[in-house]
Parts: C-alpha cells; sequence; structure tokens
C-alpha cells in the first residue's frame, strides 16, 4: 500500500541506514503492533549498526521497564551464537545489575501477523502448574498471571 | 564396576543391582524396556534391561563406574559343552523335585491348620444336612476328613522364572573412546556436541532424560523425574548451524503448551557452554 509507505515513522527508520528494507519494514510492523495493537506506553526505534538491525525500545505501561523489542521477517535465520550477539549489543544494563540480558524477539510473519517470545540469558524456570481448585477461580487466575509477570 | 551391555549402539543393563545403583548413586535415570515377567503383555510398567542414552554411558564409562562389554557368544556350545550342559538339566530337574515337595507339605500344613479352624463349622454343617435327610448323627464319620491325603497338583506348583542369568555369559570389553559396530557414537560430531551439554547440565545437579518426547535433545528436571515435572526441553545447537525461524517459534510453542522452558544450549568462548531461555512473551 502506497500510504504506508509514506508513514513518517518508517521514513525514519529507513534512514537511519543500518539494515536492509526487509528488516525495517518488520519493524515498522512491530512499532505499529506495540503502539497500537498492545498499547504500549512508549515505543522509540534504535539503529544498531554493528548488528544490521533497527531495534526498538519502549515500555508497556508507565511505570515498568524499558523492554528492547528485535523484529525480523521470519526469513531470516539465526544462529544460536547470532542471537547471543544482539542480546549483549541490544540490550539495556538495567538498573538491578544481577536481572539477566533479555530481549523480545518479534517474528513478523508475511501476512504481517507477529509472534513474540522473551529470549533471556542462562536458566528461566518456566511457570508453575496451576492447582486444579484455583483453576475454577477467574479472578484467582488473573492474579496469579498479573504476579507472575 | 557396572556393565553395561551394548549392542549395536544401544546401552543396556540387566543386573537390577547396577540400575539401582546407576539412579541412586549417579543421578542417571535411563529407561526400562524389557517386559515384565510377571505382566508381559502390556508397556505401563516395563522392567529390566534397563537402557541408557549413549550420554548416560559414556558418562559411567568416564567416571570410572562403568565398563561397556559386548556378548561373544555367538557360536552354539562346542563338542566337549554338552556333558556339563546334561549335569545343569539334571540339576535343574532335581531343584524342581525338591521344590514341589516342599510346596506339596507346605500347602498339605496349611490346608490342615485351615480345616482345623473350621472344623466346627463343617461338623455344624454336616449335622443339620444329615437331620434334614432324616439320619441319626454319626460323630466318627466327621473326624474323618482330615485324614484324607492332600495332594498338591503339579499344574498348580509355582515356578520361579530367574529374571537374571544363572551363570555369566562370555564378553568382552569395549574400547568407549573408540567408534566400533557395537558402540559407534565414539568421535561423531552429534554425540560429542550432545555430551559435552548433558556433562553440564548434569554437572549442575540436574536429572536429564531423553528429549524426543518433546522434539528436544533432554529433558531437565530439577529433581528425580518420579517427584517431578521437567522444566526445560534442552536443544543442543552447534555453534554455527542456522536455526529457522518456524522450527524456534514451534518449539518455543511446545514448550509454553507444556509448561517448560526451551533451553538453547551450545558451546560458547573459552570453552564455555551457552545457555538461552527461550519462552513466550506473554504480550497479549
Amino acid at each position: 500500500a502506497r500510504w504506508l509507505g509514506m508513514h513518517p515513522y518508517l521514513t525514519e527508520m529507513m534512514s537511519l541506514d543500518v539494515a536492509d528494507s526487509t528488516q525495517v519494514y518488520a519493524a515498522f510492523l512491530v512499532y505499529l503492533d506495540l503502539l497500537e495493537g498492545k498499547n504500549w506506553h512508549h515505543v522509540t526505534c534504535v539503529g544498531l549498526a554493528e548488528l544490521q538491525l533497527v531495534c526498538l525500545r519502549g515500555r508497556e505501561r508507565e511505570a515498568e521497564n524499558l523492554q528492547v523489542v528485535v523484529p525480523t521477517p521470519v526469513h531470516m535465520s539465526f544462529t544460536h551464537q547470532r542471537l547471543r550477539e544482539i542480546m549483549q549489543k541490544a540490550c539495556i544494563p538495567q538498573d538491578e545489575t544481577d536481572s539477566p540480558l533479555s530481549v523480545i524477539l518479534a517474528i513478523v510473519e508475511s501476512d504481517s501477523t507477529v509472534v513474540y517470545y522473551k529470549l533471556t540469558d542462562g536458566f528461566i524456570m518456566p511457570d508453575p502448574p496451576d492447582d486444579t481448585e484455583d483453576m475454577d477461580n477467574k479472578q484467582w487466575r488473573k492474579k496469579r498471571r498479573k504476579l507472575l509477570r | 564396576m557396572i556393565r553395561i551391555h551394548v549392542l549395536e549402539g544401544a546401552a543396556l543393563v540387566w543386573s537390577a543391582e547396577d540400575a539401582r545403583e546407576i539412579r541412586e548413586r549417579f543421578r542417571l535415570v535411563g529407561t526400562l524396556v524389557g517386559a515384565l515377567a510377571r505382566k508381559p503383555r502390556q508397556n505401563a510398567r516395563l522392567g529390566l534391561p534397563l537402557q541408557l542414552l549413549p550420554e548416560e554411558a559414556r558418562l559411567l564409562a568416564e567416571l570410572g563406574a562403568a565398563v561397556l562389554v559386548r556378548g561373544t557368544e555367538t557360536q552354539p556350545p562346542a563338542e566337549g559343552e554338552e556333558p556339563t550342559q546334561a549335569a545343569e538339566v539334571e540339576a535343574y530337574q532335581r531343584e524342581l523335585e525338591e521344590s514341589y515337595q516342599e510346596q506339596q507339605r507346605l500347602a498339605g500344613a496349611e490346608r490342615g491348620a485351615l480345616l482345623a479352624q473350621l472344623a466346627e463349622r463343617i461338623a455344624q454343617g454336616r449335622a443339620r444336612r444329615r437331620e434334614q435327610r432324616g439320619e441319626t448323627p454319626d460323630t466318627v464319620e466327621d473326624s474323618g476328613l482330615l485324614d484324607s491325603p492332600f495332594v498338591l497338583p503339579r499344574s498348580s506348583m509355582m515356578v520361579q522364572l530367574p529374571t537374571a542369568r544363572q551363570r555369566p555369559g562370555r564378553v568382552e570389553q569395549v574400547d568407549w573412546t573408540s567408534p566400533s559396530p557395537d558402540w559407534p557414537h565414539a568421535g561423531r560430531p552429534a554425540h560429542e556436541a550432545r555430551y559435552r551439554v548433558f556433562r553440564e547440565l548434569w554437572g549442575r545437579g540436574y536429572y536429564l532424560s531423553g528429549g524426543s518426547k518433546f522434539g528436544g535433545d533432554f529433558l531437565v528436571y530439577p529433581g528425580d523425574p518420579l517427584r517431578f515435572h521437567a522444566h526445560y526441553i534442552a536443544l543442543c545447537c552447534p555453534p554455527g548451524a542456522p536455526l529457522p525461524l518456524r522450527a524456534l517459534v514451534a518449539a518455543a510453542r511446545l514448550g509454553t503448551g507444556v509448561k517448560k522452558t526451551l533451553l538453547l544450549c551450545s558451546p560458547g568462548t573459552g570453552g564455555a557452554l551457552a545457555f538461552t531461555s527461550l519462552q513466550w512473551s506473554g504480550l497479549q
């Protein structure tokens, strides 16, 4: 769509001139999804020349930490090594130094669907299984999900 | 010394004591793959042998706790061996007969005790029946019940099926450091990479098992798998191998669906191993 190509933010991302057009376009779609679809409070783009990627930084809600989102078209392939390189170079050092390196990988399909997966250095335990009694209580499940975030 | 029998790349432990030691002392789980002698036609509960992952067998060999062996009895017994076999058969028949006599004696004694216990009720029942038939009660006949000879039918006899071999078969040791038909893993890059990851995770205190049910290399448990669910599905990625994103999404989604974190493992810089956790972001 031509009007999309004229979107000022897309032109801004292109002008960073660090990545190829497919990656920039993917980054733009993720930008729109985070702001308009997921209602993130705040999103900006960052060009990482070393990695040849445009990344996004934003906050889900006003009071939350800044998160790094790495958009990528689905056909791009990564080695584990490259993923770790991206984590090291794109990540924002948090105030609490003991929190591990973490980024969100945003994978964009050709039909513009985006799936988000979190990559973290080290061993992150999964959420514990829900107690069968608590499954009936909708309020409890909501609270628990918020608590474990 | 634990004996691991290798056959075309599979590592098997036939001794129950060894299997127990492997789990209790070395924190290695393996999989039982044999039919249970008492319940053969089901596979919900299986018995010996315990099959070990190639990584588990290698770890035990490396620690010096086990030797890899292969059986060498491929020929039928030679001429001179026949007499010893006949002697063994005779000994076995003798044992069977002794067991039968013992069982008969014990069964007879038990039957006698039971009858003695119920003697009064039996007598009462007989008296009642005689009354109904209009005969006079005869107390002498009642005691005859206990004198009838008891014979245990041969078909009711219990026979022991040994689940361990009576005499050790001939085996020869196998060198786990060099590839051979029965142990082909040594030196294979895929095996070496998996082993490095296995050894590291085991060294950190985890219990590990095969991960093929969840599309991974290993399942990583915080404790014995009988007591805990696995926390991680470990995927060994060679450092330069590209990971197609669709495969990554499929693996990560499966992990989320079964409440496990996907763990990407590969050799990192300077001999250490790099671990990356992959989880669904939870973004609604």
